[in-house]
C-alpha cells in the first residue's frame, strides 16, 4: 500500500509541472498581459515599450523559467487591483471556500448513503422510483440552475433562509444544499446498484448465518463493500465539483475562492486568475490523493496487487 | 444402525420459488431425521433441492422462496413456528453453516480475527479481550499456524483451503449442535478436501454435534458419512445407512451415479453417465420423476409416481420395481 | 387458410427504442430540440431581440395575466421568452454538438497514440490527462473565454479543447484490450502498417464507445455552455443561450417566476433527453445486448 501511495504521489510531480505550463501558456499566449496595466487610449508604441519593459519580448521559454523560479519562491506576482500578493489574497479565501465545501459534503454523504441503501432495499416500491428519479434529475440540472431553484422556494416563497451573502449558519445552507445535489445524485444510483448486487454475495450469506440482524447486515457488511466503487466515483468528480462550487458561490455571493476567482478574471487580474488555478488545480490533486488513501483504508486487496 | 435419539427433524417440507410464471416447487414432500453426533450426507446433483432444503432449515432461502412445512424441529425446538427474530438468535449459535466457496464466503474488507470475534459476540455477553482469546482458541483448534498473526489479516492473505479452515472456526465457534456443510470441500484441492474432512469428522466428536454434509461426491459420502440421503427433482429417492447403500444401492437413480463416479483401480474404463439431464423445476414429468433418464423405466413408471416406502429394515426408496432392479452389481 | 401479409418491419433500433421508454422520450425530446435549432427563424413567433416596451414581464399565457400573444410571457425588455428559447435552443446544439467534435478529435487522437503505442508515448498523454482533469473544466474554460473574444467559435473550441479528458481515457482502455484481440495481434505479426491496423480493426471497434461517450458529452458542454453565458462570459447579445436567459431572470425571482424557470426547465429537460437517449444508446451499442 505504502508503494502504491508513493507512487501516486511521485505522479503528482509531472502533473504539477504540466499545470504550470497550462497556467502560463493560457494568461501569456491566449491574453495579453499589458491589457489592464495602460490606459485605454495608450498607442501601440507605449503598449511595446511596457513590453519591453516586463520582459514580455524575451522567448517564452525564459518567461516560463522566470515564471517557474517565482511560483517555486511563493511569489505569483502582486494583484494590480489589490496591490498586495495574489498569494497571500487567494489563501486567504480558501478557508471560506473549504468551509462550504465541507458543509455541502457532509448534506450529500448523509443524504446519499442512506437513500441508496434505502432504495436498494426497497428496490421497485414507488419510494425507489422517486429516489431514481430525483437522482436523474440532479444529475440533468446545472448547479447554477439549482441554486436558482432553492432561492425560488426556501427564501421567495418559503422566506425561511436568506439569498445569499455569509455571516450566520443560515447562509451557509443553500449554497451547500446546491453543491450537496451535484454530489448526491451520481452516487444514490451507484450506491443502490451496489447493494443490490453485493445483497447476492456469498460472504453476505454467512453474514446472516452468524445470526447477526439483517439491519447490520446491511449497513457494515453490505455497505463498506458497496462504498468502494463510490469512493472512486466521488474521486473522478471532484474537479466537477470544484467548478460547480465557482458558479454555486457567485450565485450565492458566498465570499470564497470561487468568487474571488470570477471577479478577477472580470477584473482581467491575471496575477490572481494564475494563483487561483494553481491553487484550484492542487486543492484537487490534495484530494485526489485523499480518496486513494481512503480506497487503500477500505479496500485491503489493493495490497495485494 | 443404532438407534440415536433424534435432533433435527424435518417432516414435509415443500419449498416453491416464485417466479413470472408463476410458482415453481423445488423441493417436495422432504422429511428425514438426524441423531445427535451423526453425520448425514445429502446427496444430489446440482439443482436437485439440496442446498435449498438446508438454507430452510437455517431459514436463510432468498427473497422470492416459499417454504412450507409441517414440521421442521431443532433439539425439540418448532423452528416454524418461531418469529424471525428468534431463528436468527439460533443461528450461528445452535445451528451455523459453512459453504462451498470460501474464497467469495468471507467479506474480504474485514479482517479474519472481525469475522470470528463478531460470531462470537454477538451470541455471548464477553468482552473484545475474551472473545479474540477464544478466536484464536478456535484457529488453533482448526489447526492454522500462527493463530495470533491471521487474526489481523483479510481473508486475501490466505488460501482456499485456509479460508474454509476460517470458515469451520466460524461454524463452530458458539458450540453449535446441528453444522450444515454444503459442499465445504468442492472448491478445494484432493488433498486439501481430504485434510478437511479429517477435521471436521475430528471437531465433530470433540464438540458431539451433528453434521449435514451435502455433496454430489460419492466418493467424499463414503468417507465420511453415517447415513445418506439421496436426491433428486426435489425430491428424496433413496435414504440409507452408508454401508447398506454402497453394499446395494436401490434406486437406479443412485445406481447412476455411484457407476459415474471414478474408481481409481478403474481408470481405464469410460466413466458411465446418466443419460439425459435433471428436469426442468416448472416442467416435472408425471409419473416417476426420474423415468426419462431411468434405463429401467416401465409403462407404470410414466403414470404412478412411487411412494418413498420402507424397505429392507431402515431404507427407504422411491422406485416402484426396487426389487426387481436392486442392484447387486455392486455387491 | 393462412395469407401471408408482407408487413415491413421497422428497423432494429426503433423497435429497441420504441421498447425503451426512456430511450423514446429522450429521442422525442432531442428530435423537437434539433428541430428548433435548425428552423428557429421559421417557427419563432417573434425576433428574439425584438425589444416591445408595452408588453414588460408579461406572464405566459396559461397564467392570470398573460396575453395569448406570448405563449411563454415577456422578460424585463420585452424579449418574447418562446422566440428566445427557440433561438437559445440553436446555440446550445451549434456549440454542444460542435465542441464535441472538437473534444473527440483530440480526445480519440490522444486516446489512440496512449494505447496503441503505449510506454512513454502513454505515460506523457496520461500525464497531461491527469493534469488536465485536475484543473475544473469550468474554471479552464472560464479563463481561457475571458482572454480571448467571446464568441460561438471561441466558445465551441474552448469547451471543446477543455472537454476531451473523458475521450482519451476511454478511448485508451479500450484501445489497450483490442490490442490483445487476435485479429490486432495477427496482422502486427504479419507487418500491417500501423496506421492501416489503427484505421481498419482500432477505430470501427472503438466506434461504438465513441458514440455513447459523444452523446452524453454533448449534454455536459452544453451545461458548460449554459455555465460559462450564466456568468456573463459566454454568448454575447444579440445571441441568445439559455445561461444568459436565467442570468437575467434572476433579478426577478420574487415577482416574476417565469423569466428564470423557463431557460431552466427548457435546459433540464434537454439534458435529460440527450441522458436518456445516450443510456439507450449505451444498451443498444452493447455487444453483450445484441440479441434483444
Amino acid at each position: 500500500m505504502e508503494r502504491y501511495l508513493v507512487r501516486r504521489l511521485l505522479q503528482v510531480i509531472p502533473v504539477l509541472i504540466i499545470i504550470t505550463m497550462v497556467v502560463f501558456f493560457l494568461v501569456n499566449v491566449a491574453g495579453d498581459p499589458t491589457v489592464n496595466l495602460l490606459p485605454l487610449d495608450a498607442t501601440p508604441e507605449d503598449r511595446e515599450r511596457l513590453r519591453e519593459a516586463m520582459g514580455l519580448n524575451r522567448p517564452l521559454y525564459i518567461q516560463y523559467f522566470d515564471f517557474i523560479k517565482n511560483v517555486l519562491r511563493g511569489d505569483f506576482g502582486d494583484s494590480y487591483r489589490f496591490n498586495q500578493p495574489a498569494l497571500d489574497l487567494a489563501l486567504a479565501r480558501i478557508p471560506v471556500s473549504v468551509q462550504l465545501a465541507g458543509v455541502s459534503l457532509l448534506f450529500a454523504i448523509l443524504f446519499a448513503i442512506p437513500m441508496g441503501i434505502l432504495s436498494a432495499q426497497f428496490s421497485g416500491t414507488p419510494f425507489d422510483l422517486l429516489i431514481s428519479g430525483l437522482s436523474v434529475l440532479g444529475r440533468a440540472m446545472p448547479s447554477f440552475w439549482v441554486g436558482i431553484l432553492l432561492i425560488l422556494l426556501f427564501s421567495v416563497n418559503l422566506r425561511i433562509l436568506p439569498v445569499s451573502g455569509s455571516g450566520t449558519p443560515a447562509h451557509i445552507i443553500l449554497p451547500a444544499a446546491t453543491l450537496a445535489v451535484q454530489t448526491a445524485a451520481p452516487i444514490i444510483p451507484l450506491i443502490r446498484s451496489n447493494m443490490l448486487s453485493i445483497m447476492h454475495e456469498d460472504y453476505i450469506r454467512t453474514a446472516r448465518s452468524k445470526g447477526l440482524r439483517e439491519s447490520f447486515v446491511i449497513c457494515i457488511h453490505a455497505f463498506k463493500n458497496a462504498l468502494v466503487p463510490v469512493v472512486t466515483i466521488v474521486a473522478l468528480q471532484i474537479p466537477g465539483l470544484v467548478g460547480g462550487a465557482l458558479i454555486v458561490e457567485t450565485v450565492f455571493a458566498w465570499p470564497g475562492l470561487g468568487q474571488f476567482l470570477i471577479q478577477a478574471i472580470n477584473n482581467r487580474d491575471m496575477s490572481i486568475v494564475q494563483v487561483c488555478i494553481f491553487l484550484i488545480s492542487i486543492i484537487t490533486l490534495i484530494a485526489n490523493l485523499i480518496a486513494d488513501l481512503v480506497y487503500c483504508l477500505i479496500d485491503p486487496r489493493i495490497k495485494y496487487q | 444402525m443404532e438407534n440415536r435419539e433424534s435432533l433435527l427433524k424435518i417432516e414435509n417440507l415443500n419449498v416453491y420459488f416464485k417466479t413470472e410464471n408463476g410458482r415453481i416447487q423445488a423441493v417436495k414432500d422432504v422429511s428425514f431425521e438426524i441423531g445427535k453426533g451423526e453425520l448425514v450426507a445429502l446427496v444430489g446433483e446440482s439443482g436437485c433441492g439440496k442446498s435449498i432444503t438446508s438454507l430452510s432449515v437455517m431459514g436463510l432461502t432468498p427473497k422470492n422462496c416459499q417454504v412450507e412445512a409441517k414440521s421442521i424441529s431443532l433439539g425439540g425446538r418448532e423452528l416454524t413456528a418461531m418469529k424471525p427474530d428468534e431463528l436468527r438468535k439460533l443461528r450461528g449459535k445452535e445451528m451455523a453453516m459453512i459453504f462451498q466457496e470460501p474464497l467469495t464466503s468471507l467479506n474480504p474488507l474485514f479482517t479474519i480475527g472481525y469475522q470470528l470475534t463478531e460470531t462470537i459476540r454477538i451470541h455471548n455477553q464477553i468482552s473484545k479481550k475474551e472473545a479474540r482469546d477464544r478466536a484464536v482458541e478456535l484457529l488453533k483448534k482448526v489447526e492454522i499456524p500462527r493463530p495470533e498473526s491471521i487474526l489481523k489479516e483479510y481473508p486475501n492473505a490466505l488460501s482456499g483451503g485456509m479460508r474454509q479452515r476460517v470458515m469451520i472456526a466460524i461454524a463452530m465457534a458458539n458450540n453449535p449442535t446441528l453444522l450444515i456443510a454444503d459442499e465445504p470441500t468442492t472448491a478445494l484441492d484432493v488433498t486439501i478436501q481430504a485434510q478437511i474432512l479429517r477435521l471436521m469428522r475430528q471437531l465433530m466428536k470433540e464438540y458431539s454435534a451433528s453434521i449435514l454434509f451435502i455433496t454430489h461426491d460419492l466418493g467424499v459420502v463414503a468417507e465420511i458419512a453415517d447415513r445418506v440421503i439421496v436426491m433428486y427433482a426435489g425430491q428424496i429417492v433413496e435414504q440409507a445407512d452408508v454401508f447398506s447403500l454402497f453394499h446395494r444401492p436401490l434406486h437406479p437413480y443412485t445406481q447412476g451415479l455411484m457407476n459415474s463416479t471414478i474408481k481409481i483401480n478403474q481408470s481405464d474404463e469410460v466413466l458411465d453417465t446418466i443419460n439425459g439431464v435433471v428436469p426442468n423445476l416448472s416442467s416435472m414429468p408425471e409419473g416417476c420423476r426420474f423415468h426419462p433418464r431411468c434405463p429401467y423405466a416401465r409403462e407404470d413408471c410414466r403414470k404412478t409416481m412411487p411412494e418413498l416406502s420402507a424397505v429392507l429394515g431402515n431404507r427407504y426408496v422411491r422406485c416402484l420395481h426396487w426389487e426387481e432392479l436392486g442392484g447387486d452389481q455392486n455387491g | 387458410m393462412k395469407t401471408t401479409v408482407k408487413r415491413k418491419r421497422a428497423p432494429r433500433w426503433l423497435r429497441s427504442l420504441w421498447r425503451s421508454k426512456t430511450g423514446m422520450v429522450g429521442f422525442i425530446i432531442v428530435t423537437v430540440v434539433m428541430f428548433c435549432a435548425v428552423f428557429a427563424p421559421y417557427i419563432a413567433p417573434y425576433d428574439p431581440n425584438a425589444i416591445n416596451p408595452l408588453y414588460m414581464l408579461k406572464p405566459p399565457a396559461f397564467v392570470e395575466g398573460g396575453d395569448i400573444q406570448f405563449l411563454l410571457g415577456t422578460d424585463n425588455l420585452g424579449h418574447d421568452i418562446l422566440s428566445r428559447l427557440i433561438y437559445g435552443a440553436r446555440i446550445s446544439m451549434l456549440i454542444g454538438v460542435f465542441s464535441v467534435f472538437v473534444a473527440g478529435f483530440i480526445g480519440t487522437l490522444f486516446g489512440l497514440v496512449a494505447g496503441y503505442y503505449g510506454g512513454i508515448c502513454d505515460s506523457i498523454i496520461m500525464r497531461i490527462t491527469d493534469a488536465f482533469h485536475a484543473i475544473p473544466r469550468t474554471l479552464l474554460a472560464l479563463v481561457a473565454v475571458s482572454l480571448m473574444q467571446a464568441s460561438v467559435t471561441t466558445l465551441i473550441i474552448v469547451i471543446g479543447v477543455t472537454g476531451w479528458v473523458n475521450y482519451a481515457r476511454l478511448i485508451r482502455s479500450e484501445v489497450l484490450v483490442l490490442k490483445e484481440r487476435e485479429f490486432v495481434k495477427a496482422s502486427i505479426t504479419i507487418g500491417t502498417p500501423d496506421y492501416k491496423i489503427i484505421l481498419k480493426h482500432i477505430l470501427p471497434n472503438v466506434f461504438s464507445v465513441f458514440i455513447v461517450v459523444s452523446t452524453l458529452a454533448v449534454a455536459t458542454s452544453i451545461i458548460a455552455e449554459t455555465s460559462l453565458s450564466f456568468l456573463g462570459l459566454g454568448i454575447q447579445p444579440p445571441n441568445v443561450s439559455w445561461g444568459g436567459m436565467l442570468s437575467a431572470g434572476r433579478n426577478y425571482l420574487d415577482t416574476d417566476w417565469w423569466v428564470a424557470t423557463l431557460p431552466g426547465i427548457t435546459l433540464t429537460l434537454t439534458v435529460l433527453g440527450i441522458m436518456f437517449l445516450g443510456n439507450w444508446l449505451r444498451d443498444y451499442l452493447d455487444p453483450h445486448n445484441q440479441g434483444l
